[in-house]
């Protein structure tokens, strides 16, 4: 199968402080991509590089076959990068619907007729058709979270980048959370997926990167990255000598 | 010239003194009080009420005002803002809006929209120094705010109480931590806010005249001055109301106001974070 | 086995609807070293703010020294004795080291003692005296959590509860802070450390609470847990 995103090499970061060392991975059409790592390991500055809210210093990253180190963040999410964020945060006065064609026709710049069955779609494919004439203020957070990915749906995204929507829900939520994302790779979408509850990460990735300092530690086979020795330090810590 | 420049650092002073309550509740409980002004100018109605009804000499009139503002100032906190707060600072912000109106109103339903001034037994003495006349109301004034401005410093620095406040302002959870209860700590603000405003209201009401609706002015002022000295602090203030009333004087009769917010219109593109912010 | 100090009773918090901790109990007997482990998210912080009177549980029971604490205010809950040194310091940065020190002793029970308490920390943490002058936003990551710590124990709390006080550290660094909790502890204070380290807070604790999605999945005296437990309950795997 063909790669659909790769980094090369890249290292950035904010002003002087340098996040991102080398960082390499590719990620290729319609798997699942996990995203592992301790706090401050550089899983959200990766997302923002890859989305264009921050540029690289150095290396190259590689999206459809073309270079976008350089493209401004409108222009990734026009070519098909959309992502949603940790903390969902809709327009609360607005319906579910309206929510996701704002989204639809600023993101993806859709007329709002074209947008129309693009977001019905949208709203289908994570559950929340039935509640699409709901104030989004009103919604429960699993609602806010399916919100939130009906609405990186809306840019018409090849490739959807998902951050943390496993946190803070019950069991039975992160359930459908993983469902939700195994119709979306079924509809042929190509995800990154990071994520603290690693259970989810075992079970619903192709593959699994664990991150540390600002680079790769690791990709492969998700239960394998897991029983790796190097990840249960990166976790876990190092024994120390006395 | 000399005699100008005089002539603003005197204005400084009572400015400092004006800014210096907003500032804290600026740095403090994080809210801007647009009410700040009305503060300043019920408490020059109260300081006349007391000098005309009971014939108090304007100076002892403070004796009951402050502590009286400072009470006020308490319970507002305690039975409205802080409740408030817990909604967010809009909904805290509308309420110092509110007050404002409510105070101005009553202002001028019991005082009609007449002007008035206290009148005090040295208005018109000076000391002359040769070249330079230093007016003695302008003088008391000036010396009212510097020493009310450096000792609320000294009193942030140096007591469990000043501290505590300071303590809050830089991280309110760490502080609870430590035992203090920032609501409470919020009402000590407040009522020193009020205090303070107490004490700018007899150093604006002697030298000037004033109207129900002056305390936008001063409300306008006391923005200036937290603004060029940075929001919540102290020292800050003084310089801040220093630079503004120099400013003032500077520019004259006619530009003098224009002058001042030249001024805070610059500080705020050069330096936004004010002279002396955290 | 006497009373233990703190007993947190099946609590369950949450931030609006974002479910931070569903069910989690622990015990922590008196002068002893308990460390709760858990990945990122785990719920570890949630359930010591929750302790410490910084966040309210929605349901379950805190007791500390055999009195209901639940849902009582942080300012009060300090001033019985139990303290938290929370996750990232929180010095007042712009006060200088020893006016942060002083705050320690704010509690009305704390003041009476506050020379000795200074002292005490400045022998602890030999640094802080030298850089008692300086604002404390000015020191090192390292030297802060050490203004934290000494902060807290000027509050002179039976109790002391430490959220993840090595992150962003350098190993030499969390090596003596680590003697220092020791020490702290020796001289008998009853303490918690909130660690994603495990094979670190394992080696200085007595007993060890694995946290994993909001409850406490395994529990024991911190030798007897295996790693392979350990790191089972750490991952859910």
């Amino acid at each position: 199968m063909e790669n659909l995103l790769e980094f090369k090499n890249v290292t950035a970061g904010y002003g002087r402080v340098q996040i991102l060392h080398d960082l390499t991975f590719e990620v290729k059409k319609g798997e699942v991509l996990g995203v592992i790592g301790p706090n401050g390991c550089g899983k959200s500055t990766m997302f923002n590089a890859l989305i264009g809210l921050i540029t690289p210093t150095q290396g190259n990253i590689i999206f459809k076959d073309h270079d976008v180190t350089k493209m401004s963040a409108n222009d990734r999410a026009r070519m098909g990068i959309g992502r949603t964020y940790q903390v969902p945060r809709p327009f609360e006065g607005m319906t579910v619907y309206e929510n996701v064609l704002v989204a639809a026709v600023h993101g993806a710049g859709m007329s709002e007729k074209a947008a129309q069955p693009k977001c019905i779609e949208a709203l289908k494919l994570t559950g929340l058709y039935d509640k699409r004439e709901v104030v989004s203020g009103t919604l429960t957070l699993l609602d806010r979270k399916r919100l939130e990915i009906a609405r990186a749906l809306g840019t018409q995204p090849v490739l959807l980048l998902l951050d943390e929507v496993a946190a803070g829900l019950t069991e039975a939520e992160v359930g459908d959370v993983m469902q939700m994302v195994a119709d979306l790779k079924a509809e042929g979408f190509t995800i990154i997926w990071i994520e603290h509850v690693i259970e989810t990460m075992v079970n619903s990735t192709d593959h699994l990167m664990c991150m540390s300092d600002g680079t790769q530690l690791l990709i492969g086979d998700p239960l394998e990255v897991m029983n790796s020795k190097l990840v249960e330090e990166v976790y876990l810590g190092v024994e120390e000598d006395e | 010239m000399i005699q100008q420049i005089v002539n603003g650092i005197l204005l400084g002073g009572v400015y400092a003194l004006v800014g210096v309550g907003m500032s804290m509740i600026f740095g403090i409980v994080q809210l801007t009080n647009l009410a700040h002004g009305e503060f300043v100018i019920l408490s020059a109605y109260l300081s006349t009420v007391l000098c005309t009804n009971l014939g108090l000499h304007p100076l002892l009139t403070l004796i009951i005002t402050v502590p009286l503002m400072f009470v006020i100032g308490m319970v507002l906190q305690n039975l409205l803002i802080n409740r408030v707060m817990a909604r967010g600072s809009e909904p805290a912000l509308l309420v110092t809006f509110g007050l404002s109106i409510i105070i101005q109103n009553t202002l001028l339903l019991l005082f009609s929209a007449d002007a008035q001034r206290m009148v005090t037994s040295f208005q018109s003495l000076s000391v002359d120094l040769g070249p330079i006349k230093l007016p003695v109301l302008q003088l008391l004034v000036f010396g009212i705010g510097l020493v009310v401005v450096l000792l609320l410093d000294l009193f942030m620095k140096k007591t469990y109480l000043g501290q505590s406040i300071r303590a809050t302002s830089d991280d309110k959870t760490a502080a609870t931590l430590m035992g203090v209860n920032v609501k409470h700590t919020y009402g000590i603000a407040m009522g020193l806010a009020m205090g303070t405003a107490a004490l700018a209201g007899l150093c604006v009401g002697m030298p000037w005249t004033f109207y129900p609706t002056s305390g936008s002015q001063y409300l306008i002022i006391a923005f200036g001055v937290v603004v060029i000295g940075g929001m919540g602090s102290i020292k800050g203030t003084l310089v801040a109301g220093l630079v503004f009333g120099l400013a003032q004087v500077l520019g004259g009769t006619n530009y003098g106001m224009l002058v001042s917010y030249a001024v805070l219109l610059i500080m705020l593109i050069v330096r936004p974070q004010g002279l002396f912010s955290k | 086995m006497s009373e233990p100090i703190l007993k947190v009773e099946h609590i369950q918090a949450k931030y609006g609807d974002f479910l931070a901790v569903s069910d989690a109990s622990m015990e922590v007997p008196a002068q002893q070293v308990v460390s709760l482990i858990g990945a990122n998210g785990a719920g570890k912080s949630t359930m010591m703010d929750c302790v410490a009177g910084v966040h309210t549980p929605t349901s379950g029971k805190v007791f500390f020294k055999g009195e209901d604490i639940t849902g009582l205010p942080a300012h009060e809950i300090v001033t019985r004795g139990l303290c938290l040194v929370p996750q990232g310091s929180r010095c007042f940065v712009r006060m200088s080291v020893e006016d942060n020190l002083i705050m320690g002793s704010f509690p009305k029970a704390a003041r009476a003692h506050m020379k000795d308490s200074l002292d005490r920390v400045y022998e602890l943490f030999p640094v802080l005296k030298e850089k008692r002058n300086d604002a404390s936003g000015s020191l090192s990551g390292g030297q802060r959590q050490m203004v934290a710590i000494g902060r807290a124990l000027m509050t002179r709390p039976e109790l002391i509860l430490f959220d993840e006080i090595s992150l962003g550290l350098a190993p030499t660094i969390i090596k003596d802070i680590y003697a220092r909790i020791k020490q702290i502890n020796q001289e008998g204070m009853s303490v918690v450390l909130v660690e994603q380290d495990v094979k670190r807070s394992r080696k200085a604790s007595e007993s060890c609470f694995v946290m994993l999605k909001g409850r406490v999945v395994l529990s024991g005296p911190s030798q007897e847990l295996s790693e392979e437990a350990i790191k089972n309950a750490y991952f859910g795997i």
